[in-house]
């Protein structure tokens, strides 16, 4: 018994758990997929220029599937596409429900929803998953 | 996998206990049951519910007992920046108990990223029963549930780039509450004298909160992890009860 009684003792004061932060469900970006918008097929984009509104940052990327880091001191954010002969815009709508501290080594996380988008450059967008999560594959649609 | 085997840890012990209670029960009455003759004869758990309703039920008050927890004093030894105490006070009736319960902590974590501080005040009150023969010296085994309350304040900030710039985020929550039920179990046993020490376990379940902002607290004074909506916690105390009626010695065996 008195064994017993000791064995716990080091168990409530040693058992903690070691968080993977990879294991963070939560994601800071947004996914967009661009599909075309005759028969709703992915569509490989490859745009000269990359900004954002809320930064100084520009960059390019091509790809069917494309991440959009969102602010979480404002909550909405244009990003601007650049192609060769045209310039599309797509407005971010969100709101940060959260800040966390997700374990004791992997510092402040945010937590991202109701996200919604616009635009007055491609055809259309959707909105399929508007919580930032690694279990939603893709956020946004853009039929152009 | 280490939750589960805390879990086990926890049957193995409520099984144990029950074991040592039952038999314990049985020695009461084959020693000095009501025929007197200390009959060695075995006695059914029927015959001592039988006898049990037949002793005279005392409902005065036993003891005061004021306890300290030693698992706070351990942990700030193993982690300086996480400081707490907790201190207990309970009465003994009959074969009850009403404890209060009442500490604070204060944590600090940090790393070269962040820095999260949480600070509060808790109390937790609420009746216990005693599943051992009634004795003197005040020895006991208990089931019993609390009303638990803590109110903290927590900041959080941090460096982190995510596509702006390397940006300082602070958060904090100033008057925050949580409220949450208790089942717990504990045993309780007598050193020498007035001294005594023992454990309590207890699942924490029923968890509310109110208050807090956009930043989802880390740690809770009392409570533990806020991430999780159940919760195990374990106490050792060190205890001196003050006796309503004295207190009969441990018995010692004849030689």
């Amino acid at each position: 018994m008195r064994k017993l009684v000791i064995l716990i003792f080091i168990a409530a004061v040693g058992c903690h758990d070691i968080a993977d932060c990879d294991l963070d469900p939560d994601l800071e970006y947004a996914v967009v997929g661009f599909y075309n918008s005759s028969d709703s097929s992915t569509k490989v984009v490859d745009f000269n220029l990359l900004t954002n509104t809320n930064s100084n940052y520009s960059y390019f990327d091509s790809g069917a599937f494309l991440a959009f880091p969102l602010d979480p001191n404002d909550q909405s954010l244009t990003y601007l596409f650049e192609t060769d002969s045209d310039t599309y815009d797509l407005t971010f709508l969100y709101e940060v429900s959260h800040v966390q501290l997700y374990a004791v080594d992997c510092g402040g996380s945010f937590t991202y929803d109701s996200l919604d988008a616009e635009t007055t450059t491609f055809d259309s967008v959707a909105v399929i998953g508007p919580i930032l999560n690694k279990n939603i594959l893709v956020n946004v649609e853009v039929y152009f | 996998m280490s939750k589960y085997i805390f879990s086990v840890l926890i049957l193995c012990l409520a099984y144990m206990a029950k074991a040592q209670v039952l038999q314990g029960i049985q020695q009461g009455y084959q020693g000095g049951g009501q025929s007197g003759s200390g009959s060695t004869e075995p006695v059914t758990m029927k015959e001592v519910r039988a006898l049990r309703k037949l002793e005279p039920k005392d409902w005065s008050i036993k003891y005061l007992k004021f306890s300290y927890d030693l698992i706070p004093t351990g942990r700030l030894l193993l982690k300086p920046d996480q400081k707490g105490q907790e201190l207990q006070a309970s009465i003994s009736f009959y074969k009850y108990f009403f404890a209060l319960e009442g500490g604070f902590q204060d944590f600090t974590r940090s790393n070269a990223d962040y820095t999260y501080a949480s600070s509060g005040r808790f109390f937790r009150l609420g009746p216990e029963v005693n599943l051992m023969k009634i004795n003197e010296q005040g020895g006991s085994l208990t089931f019993g549930l609390r009303y638990a309350q803590s109110n903290f304040s927590d900041q959080l900030s941090f460096v982190e780039d995510v596509g702006f710039g390397e940006t300082t985020y602070e958060f904090e929550n100033t008057d925050a509450r949580l409220i949450w039920m208790e089942l717990t179990t504990g045993l309780n046993f007598p050193i020498k004298g007035n001294l005594q020490m023992g454990y309590t376990i207890r699942l924490k379940v029923f968890r509310n909160v109110d208050g807090i902002d956009t930043l989802r607290p880390f740690d809770v004074a009392g409570f533990g992890r806020y991430e999780k909506r159940t919760s195990i916690g374990f106490n050792y105390y060190l205890g001196w009860a003050i006796p309503f009626k004295k207190m009969e010695e441990a018995p010692v065996e004849a030689q």
